[in-house]
């Protein structure tokens, strides 16, 4: 009978837990992927990157529409969403991952971490360890980065006729301000 | 005490579960999904019927179309013309500016009957990817000027101002269309061509008609088309056999960044509206379909980045 009752608590006890997790929301975020090539620079932006990140856990997620990405050239942005990710049928870029290092939010300061996570875009998934910036400054959370996205590891063919123009290999900015999440 | 072992353990994984799936959820939740379903159609035509599409901002539609010769030997293809290859029925050469991205203007000449060609267009409605807004809806006109030597234009010994007036011609369209799916497209749209002199006395100067237009696509750059335009006319109606007939096209699509290819096959003699919808003279069934093409290259005017 203590059994039981012990291992109710307990349970109770993690779902305080759960509830009392510390969670920061990031909407907004930037993200810009840029891909040279001698005969073409193409730039995107989007201002839909969005975060969330869980500081007792370590555990973070990144999600942005890819319908979002402005490009210079509208029908550019055309052929990216029908022809090369498909983001009907494949509508977001994702992220999820943990923070390897131990960090105190409480405090002020400019940590260089690594997140350890699985990036999907175009229905493929690739496992990458990535290198960023995180910034604590009075409560608020910023991270920025970097990171490289090869198309062939996510099945994203280039037709010959533009081979010239496209990078094999894609440049990937992000940067996004986290807040504290209340539930409401 | 295993079993407070167990739990200890269960609720780790259990926890670190439900944190992720809580966040994922979290993050869901602040996603807008509503948007605007792009490129119903690759181009602004399907093959005779405009498609719901505008052309981007500052972006300039060079446009080239021919409609060759019939190809059937009941209407006059044979080798000796290359089975139509030979002859041109129609050529339109054309410019589509986009003046923004709901908006577009352009000027056209055609071979047939000497047209000269002002048009707009604009996109009233764009189809949501949440059926908010299940269609697009783009409103088309244009008006053309017949410059050709035809006698029956001074009728009736008219003046100079009013034989001009009678070589205009109008046609409105509302076109409403759906992309089904990534793969298939499909639109209707209702017309009205006004001309102000026709030369057959029986004719009508307003006509209306019922257009339908479908994309298939195959491959990421391949796709079929096919469209078709109902005359309701009473001169026109299909059984009443006058000597007109309603355009029927069907064919292929290519898209290569910036260009799209459409060849085709269709009975319309004509290009522009105010003709192929009252003016097609040829029907399929006694060969007089021909071999057609149109080409559209976009060009980029405005600055790098906007």
């Amino acid at each position: 009978m203590n059994k039981i009752l012990l291992n109710i608590i307990l349970m109770m006890c993690c779902m305080l837990q759960l509830n009392a997790q510390p969670v920061y929301l990031a909407t907004g975020g930037k993200c810009n992927f840029h891909s040279y090539t001698p005969v073409e620079d193409i730039n995107a932006n989007s201002e839909s990157l969005n975060s969330v990140l869980n500081t007792s856990t370590n555990d973070i997620q990144f999600k942005v529409p890819l319908t979002s990405f402005h490009f210079a050239k509208a029908l550019m942005q055309e052929h990216f969403n029908e022809k090369y990710v498909e983001s009907a049928k494949y509508p977001f870029a994702t992220f999820k991952g943990k923070i390897n290092e131990t960090i105190d939010f409480s405090k002020d300061g400019v940590y260089e971490i690594t997140a350890t996570g699985i990036f999907n875009i175009h229905n493929a998934d690739m496992l990458h360890t990535e290198k960023g910036t995180l910034t604590i400054k009075d409560g608020v959370v910023t991270l920025d980065g970097t990171f490289k996205v090869a198309l062939k590891d996510h099945n994203i063919e280039i037709p010959k006729i533009v081979i010239a123009n496209i990078a094999e290999i894609i440049d990937v900015k992000y940067s996004c301000q986290y807040a504290a999440y209340k539930k409401k | 005490m295993k079993h407070l072992l167990f739990f200890f353990v269960f609720n780790y994984f259990y926890t670190t579960a439900i944190a992720q799936d809580d966040l994922s959820a979290l993050l869901d939740s602040t996603t807008n999904q509503r948007e605007n379903i792009s490129a119903t159609f690759k181009s602004s035509r399907i093959i005779n019927m405009q498609s719901n599409e505008t052309v981007h901002l500052h972006t300039l539609d060079f446009r080239v179309s021919h409609r060759f010769g019939s190809i059937g030997k009941a209407s006059g293809g044979n080798r000796h013309n290359f089975y139509g290859i030979d002859e041109s029925t129609d050529i339109r050469v054309a410019f589509e500016y986009g003046i923004t991205e709901r908006l577009t203007v352009g000027a056209g000449r055609h071979k047939f009957n000497e047209n000269y060609e002002v048009l707009g267009k604009f996109r009233l409605l764009e189809q949501t990817n949440d059926n908010h807004i299940p269609v697009a809806v783009t409103i088309f006109s244009n008006a053309s000027y017949s410059d050709e030597e035809n006698s029956l234009f001074n009728k009736d010994t008219v003046s100079a101002s009013t034989e001009n007036l009678r070589r205009l011609s109008y046609t409105t369209q509302i076109i409403i269309a759906r992309k089904f799916s990534s793969r298939f497209s499909f639109e209707l749209v209702p017309t009205i061509v006004h001309r102000n002199f026709v030369f057959n006395t029986q004719d009508d100067n307003t006509i209306y008609a019922l257009g339908a237009g479908g994309r298939i696509k195959v491959t990421r750059s391949m796709a079929i088309i096919a469209d078709y335009i109902y005359n309701f006319s009473e001169l026109r109606k299909v059984n009443n056999d006058n000597g007109y007939y309603n355009a029927l096209g069907a064919g292929v699509e290519f898209e290569t960044g910036g260009h799209v290819f459409s060849l085709m096959f269709t009975n319309a003699e004509a290009i522009i509206e105010s003709e192929y919808v009252s003016n097609t003279k040829k029907s399929w069934t006694k060969g007089g379909f021909r071999f057609s093409f149109n080409i559209s290259r976009n060009f980029r005017l405005g600055k790098k980045d906007e």
